[in-house]
């Protein structure tokens, strides 16, 4: 994959928490296919459901798979519905001053790259946008984000790309690792109220 | 090279070292509720997984569960369907779970450690930002998402980027009136929101070590709110003797060799750190939020900021908050009118939290147009301050006595905030919406102060009337 064809929708502002991202009273719905219409939901709509004019919704920035967000992006509760939401409206990528720890691994595991930029450098990207320029081509491997005569070069924070390997296979390739790990901690042993521990991959 | 608690734990618990810079770490204690692991056990039934160390995970139900009405069905379909969900999925795979009736359920950063299932030197994890709060017994508590409850579920074991070290020492002693609370608020407003991103904190100083269980547990719970996933605390003889007798602690006959692990895991003296921050204690007056974020907090005497004397990137955060908050800078918190009063959520929902709200109503009633509700954190709690007949002191200030829950803290059950009103609130998050109401507005500061605020109708300093 040498290069993407990348889109970006600007969701700036820092400190942007994930209750803004997606509003706890969704959180029950396991129907992944609604998620996008929560997304920002109390920002997007009114309590009529009328569209504020959002970014989101703005037609200029119609089918979009990147954002740029400002700082500390994705605060707050480790509810994954935020990275999810953001993946099912069609965000791959996500390029921000800086990330909220949490939030960045839940977005390693649905497939989300974040990349960071400094503060001039996502405000001149934010500024390429509002100009009308907004079909960059990004090489993952250099990092390197361009459009007509402007580049800029971002810094991978995390990977979690769709060619990365599945932590689930990952983690439960050496289970006899796991069980050594295990019976190596003292509290292991005395820990003992229920029924002996027994690994059952 | 001297070694942190962090350090220690972490070299313990480790599996495997990959090559982009993840561990994979062994899980001690796994806990889950109702809201973020439906899905988690979906993935496991898809790739034909089992739950590994099914013995390793405990289960309640505390995010949706209502405060008033527990009759099944519950009333709210969504919340039923989760509920009854855990229930299955727990029973499928052998998990023990508190649920609605369990006289021992409660918040699961509660029931934790008030059933002894946390411990010193465990890699504790748990589907909720606030897991941090059981760093409180020198645990590393992992606040995860839904995938990663599956990876533990699935393999007792998290991958994990260990994080950089922060200090945060509150040394001198704080003044009466002021609560641990306080401090932390204090702490999140100097290094801000995302201060400790990317690192873990260790509490230390004069004030933590005299600190109670409790109130070590309050300070861990919001260590999320200024960016670190994990914070911890030392243990040490408190945190022994709170430990002890608990049902899944260890037994008497073990509980010696327990101490000797739990004190080889101190950090060592000259450890290194990434970063320090440092509080005085006996500086910091009772404080309130006034914004859309934790670090939006000024002591109760002091003049709400200007945000023309912010750096940049503050202001712009600040401009946001006044026109969500409908404040305006130059004025005084103090004597700001408060329809709601909330005294609960796993920051401050612990018999000391009530005993300390209940110092002040003793003998008063809350203001006329105020309505102020008590959660308490488990029905272990609740049955305790009953014992203690806490229930009527405030029943009597004209509080109603709920049963526990997350509750107002996030609104995922009845109980919300409607409108724009004003919550002067215990829980963790002034967060835009986080009450329930995309308009509501949230006031943190501690139990005493939201105990202050129902009686007077209005934000005021709780010294007045101590």
């Amino acid at each position: 994959m040498s290069e993407i064809a990348v889109q970006i929708v600007p969701i700036l502002g820092d400190d942007i928490d994930t209750d803004r991202i997606y509003p706890a009273r969704f959180l029950l719905d396991t129907d992944y296919s609604h998620y996008a219409d929560y997304l920002f939901h109390d920002e997007r709509f009114g309590q009529d459901g009328a569209k504020k004019g959002h970014s989101l919704d703005d037609p200029k920035f119609a089918g979009a798979n990147a954002a740029i967000v400002g700082k500390n992006f994705g605060c707050g509760s480790s509810r994954e519905h935020a990275a999810q939401a953001l993946k099912r409206f069609g965000i791959r990528i996500i390029i921000g001053e800086s990330f909220a720890d949490i939030f960045l691994s839940n977005c390693a595991q649905c497939g989300i790259e974040c990349f960071r930029a400094d503060h001039k450098g996502t405000m001149d990207i934010a500024h390429q946008i509002s100009q009308g320029e907004n079909a960059f081509s990004f090489t993952p491997n250099e990092c390197n984000l361009l459009t007509g005569s402007f580049s800029i070069k971002l810094e991978r924070v995390q990977a979690g790309h769709a060619n990365a390997p599945d932590d689930f296979e990952l983690l439960s390739k050496n289970t006899e690792d796991i069980t050594r790990t295990a019976w190596k901690i003292a509290y292991m042993k005395f820990w003992i109220c229920r029924p002996k521990d027994i690994f059952i991959i | 090279m001297h070694k942190s608690l962090l350090d220690k734990v972490w070299e313990l618990h480790t599996v495997r070292e990959f090559e982009d810079g993840r561990t994979q770490l062994f899980i001690g204690l796994h806990l889950i509720h109702e809201v973020t692991s439906q899905q988690a056990f979906g993935m496991l039934k898809t790739r034909g997984m089992k739950v590994a160390f099914p013995q390793r995970t405990f289960g309640t139900i505390d995010h949706i569960v209502p405060t008033k009405n527990l009759s099944r069905p519950l009333a709210d379909g969504m919340a039923e369907s989760a509920a009854s969900s855990l229930e299955q999925s727990c029973r499928e795979n052998g998990i023990k779970l508190f649920g609605m009736e369990s006289a021992q359920r409660g918040i699961v950063h509660v029931i934790g450690p008030e059933l002894g299932l946390t411990q010193p030197g465990m890699t504790i994890a748990c589907g909720d930002s606030h897991t941090s709060t059981h760093g409180a017994f020198g645990s590393l508590g992992f606040g995860i998402g839904t995938t990663q409850v599956g990876h533990v579920l699935a393999t007792q074991c998290l991958m994990m980027k260990k994080p950089n070290q922060m200090r945060a020492i509150f040394n001198g002693k704080m003044q009466s009136g002021v609560h641990a609370k306080d401090l932390i608020l204090s702490l999140i407003r100097k290094i801000g929101v995302s201060g400790a991103a990317g690192h873990s904190i260790e509490y230390s100083g004069e004030q933590v070590e005299k600190f109670s269980m409790e109130q070590r547990m309050t300070i861990c719970n919001m260590s999320i709110e200024a960016g670190a996933r994990i914070g911890y605390v030392n243990p040490d003889s408190t945190t022994y003797e709170y430990v002890r007798g608990r049902e899944f602690a260890p037994s008497e006959g073990k509980f010696e060799e327990a101490i000797e692990f739990w004190d080889s895991i101190r950090s060592e003296p000259g450890a290194a750190h990434d970063k320090t921050a440092e509080i005085n204690s006996s500086k910091i007056e009772p404080m309130v939020t006034w914004g859309i974020n934790p670090g939006q907090s000024i002591g109760i005497s002091e003049e709400l900021p200007y945000p023309e004397h912010m750096e940049e990137n503050e202001r712009r955060g600040a401009q946001k908050a006044y026109e969500h908050m409908k404040l305006a800078p130059g004025k005084k918190i103090n004597g700001l009118k408060v329809g709601r009063v909330f005294i609960g959520s796993c920051t401050n929902s612990r018999l000391s939290d009530l005993v300390e709200a209940s110092k002040i109503i003793e003998g008063k009633k809350i203001a006329k147009n105020t309505s102020a509700i008590v959660v308490p954190g488990s029905q272990q709690v609740k049955a305790h301050a009953e014992q203690m007949g806490l229930h009527k002191i405030f029943t009597n200030a004209g509080f109603e006595w709920r049963n526990s829950g997350c509750s107002m803290c996030l609104g995922l059950n009845p109980d919300k905030l409607s409108g724009d009103e004003i919550c002067a609130s215990t829980s963790n998050r002034n967060f835009i919406g986080r009450q329930g109401s995309p308009l509501g507005r949230t006031l943190l500061m501690s139990p005493a102060m939201a105990a202050a605020a129902a009686i007077s109708g209005e934000v005021c300093d709780v010294r007045d009337m101590l």
